[in-house]
């Protein structure tokens, strides 16, 4: 690993994902590193349900916490409106790694109560979008791999999986996944671990064609 | 900073020209990003800044005009929802001014409730309800979170017993400081896990102490009584206080948790489903949404938490907790 690799971040999602357990995940992977990270909430208030961002920026000589627009080199996002509500932070063919699933605001889901309509964003809209700013999007069908896992809570853990699939992801898998192993309960470590390489195996599948990706073997 | 900065500057005698928010190089307002921040700093030396960020924020906001809002809201099981939903239903009809604070039910300013005439500060609903009612004809009420009651509403509250000032103060019960992760503060209950040697002080125990007149307490979850209640409470002559309360939905579940009490989401029964969709336009819990081909009102099981405030005010009774196969109440004919 690079002392010298500078990765920008934002991860982003609907609070009571679990997006600042994640964050910390990876900070603390950094920490084990010795690499440094500088991590911004904009949202103080993270209630469930709104909409969270969080900057991560890993290695380089940053002062700030905060990423410029267009500079970010991946998005990874827990929600697939998500994404697209902060790509102006994402570079030019920069990468997203992305949750198929689709969580509907209450006031979405009211309008078009109100008004009969039935025609919900869907992901194939979203993704559409999202594919003029990058042909790099990874859709992943987070919440159906944390069942498959074992949990539907490892969730987030799953993305964590996916980011290691990165060859420009400047952390290893075994660092992060001691950083995951401390950081969630012991009797769901094994849970948690599945739905990291889960996570990864589906970001690899979406992205080895287009991106660098590290090759390992699960199981 | 900047002021401390140009203080530290006169006592040094520095000719130095200070700039920044008094020159108007920053904003006062706003959450700064960066693009903020690099014009300010661009404008200060009297350039241009390099990268054109509105160019990128248009491409952007184009690409996302699509997006609803996603404003935060009350989590599913949120007690106060049940709360402002009963509140809504019994200010119908009424002028009421409804003063604001700080807490999780600030979000009662943001759309769909959109029921704010003020937020100031913590503590201030009360100071300032306590002056309208002196000038308003209207209903006056304000709100506050059981942690704020005894952080900052004191005050105002013997200010108001003492004027005898037609005010109605709803506390917030949901035994925790739950917006910033759940702590205890004076009013949790003993039981949950407080350190040895502190004594919990009820609410009501205080605001009968200090002599509000009409002091009553509500089970957050129990909407359709709630209504008569507040409507009482709001034409006492003189200070009245509702508490309203129920364990913050988050806390609720970390006891549930520990206790290995299972959580039993709800569902709701398509042949009786007539959908009026009153659980998703009256009540506005993420866990609901409706399928696109008939239209029936869905809850999604990976949010619901339970509380089953939506079965009792679906007009239809239909819905019902897991595994039960009765509706949850009669159906009205």
């Amino acid at each position: 690993m690079s002392q010298d690799s500078k990765f920008d971040l934002v991860i982003c999602g609907v609070g009571g994902q679990g997006i600042v357990l994640l964050s910390n995940i990876i900070g603390s992977a950094c920490a084990k590193a010795d690499l440094e990270a500088k991590t911004g909430e904009l949202h103080g208030l993270s209630q469930r349900s709104g909409t969270i961002y969080i900057h991560m920026r890993i290695g380089g000589d940053n002062l700030s916490p905060l990423i410029p627009y267009a500079e970010a080199d991946a998005i990874v996002s827990l929600e697939a409106m998500e994404a697209l509500r902060y790509i102006e932070y994402l570079k030019d063919d920069g990468v997203i790694i992305l949750n198929k699933r689709v969580i509907h605001p209450p006031i979405e889901v009211a309008q078009l109560s109100k008004e009969k309509r039935t025609d919900f964003i869907t992901f194939d809209e979203i993704k559409e979008k999202l594919n003029s700013v990058t042909p790099n999007v990874a859709p992943l069908s987070g919440l159906d791999l944390a069942k498959e896992a074992g949990n539907p809570l490892t969730e987030n853990v799953v993305f964590i999986g996916a980011l290691s699939a990165l060859k420009a992801f400047p952390l290893e898998v075994e660092v992060l996944k001691e950083s995951v192993a401390e950081s969630v309960p012991k009797k769901a470590l094994n849970v948690n671990l599945k739905a990291f390489d889960l996570g990864y195996k589906a970001a690899y599948d979406g992205l080895c064609q287009s991106v660098e990706c590290v090759e390992r073997e699960i199981g | 900073m900047e002021h401390n900065t140009k203080r530290i500057a006169k006592d040094f005698g520095l000719d130095v020209t200070i700039l920044g928010k008094d020159k108007g190089h920053f904003s006062e307002a706003m959450e700064y990003n960066v693009p903020i921040v690099v014009r300010g700093i661009a404008s200060a030396l009297g350039m241009e800044p390099k990268i054109d960020y509105d160019e990128i924020l248009k491409r952007a906001d184009e690409l996302k005009s699509m997006l609803p809002e996603r404003m935060p809201c009350f989590c599913a099981g949120c007690p106060h929802r049940a709360t402002f939903w009963a509140i809504k239903q019994a200010i119908r009809g009424r002028n009421v001014v409804f003063n604001n604070d700080i807490g999780c039910y600030s979000m009662a300013f943001f759309p769909p409730l959109n029921m704010t005439s003020s937020l100031l500060c913590m503590g201030s609903s009360l100071g300032l309800s306590a002056g309208m009612s002196q000038v308003l004809e209207d209903d006056v009420m304000c709100v506050v979170g059981d942690s704020t009651f005894f952080h900052a509403t004191l005050p105002g509250l013997v200010n108001s017993v003492y004027h005898n000032l037609n005010v109605t103060l709803f506390v917030l019960d949901n035994e925790v400081t739950a917006m910033t992760g759940q702590q205890f503060h004076p009013g949790t209950p003993e039981d949950r896990g407080m350190p040895e040697g502190k004594k919990r002080i009820k609410i009501e125990d205080v605001c009968r102490g200090i002599g509000v007149g009409h002091v009553a307490i509500m089970d957050s979850y129990d909407v359709k009584n709630n209504v008569d209640i507040i409507k009482k409470a709001l034409d006492f002559k003189g200070p009245s206080v509702l508490i309203s309360r129920r364990s913050c939905a988050l806390h609720g579940d970390r006891i549930k948790r520990r206790t290995g009490e299972p959580i039993i989401q709800n569902e709701v029964n398509k042949d009786i489903c007539k959908k009026p969709h009153t659980c998703i336009r009256d009540f506005y819990c993420p866990s609901f949404e409706f399928d696109t081909d008939d239209r029936a009102a869905r809850i999604l099981p990976e949010i619901c938490d339970g509380c089953g405030v939506c079965a009792k005010i679906c007009p239809f009774g239909s819905i019902h907790r897991k595994g039960e196969e009765a509706p949850a109440k009669e159906v009205k004919q």
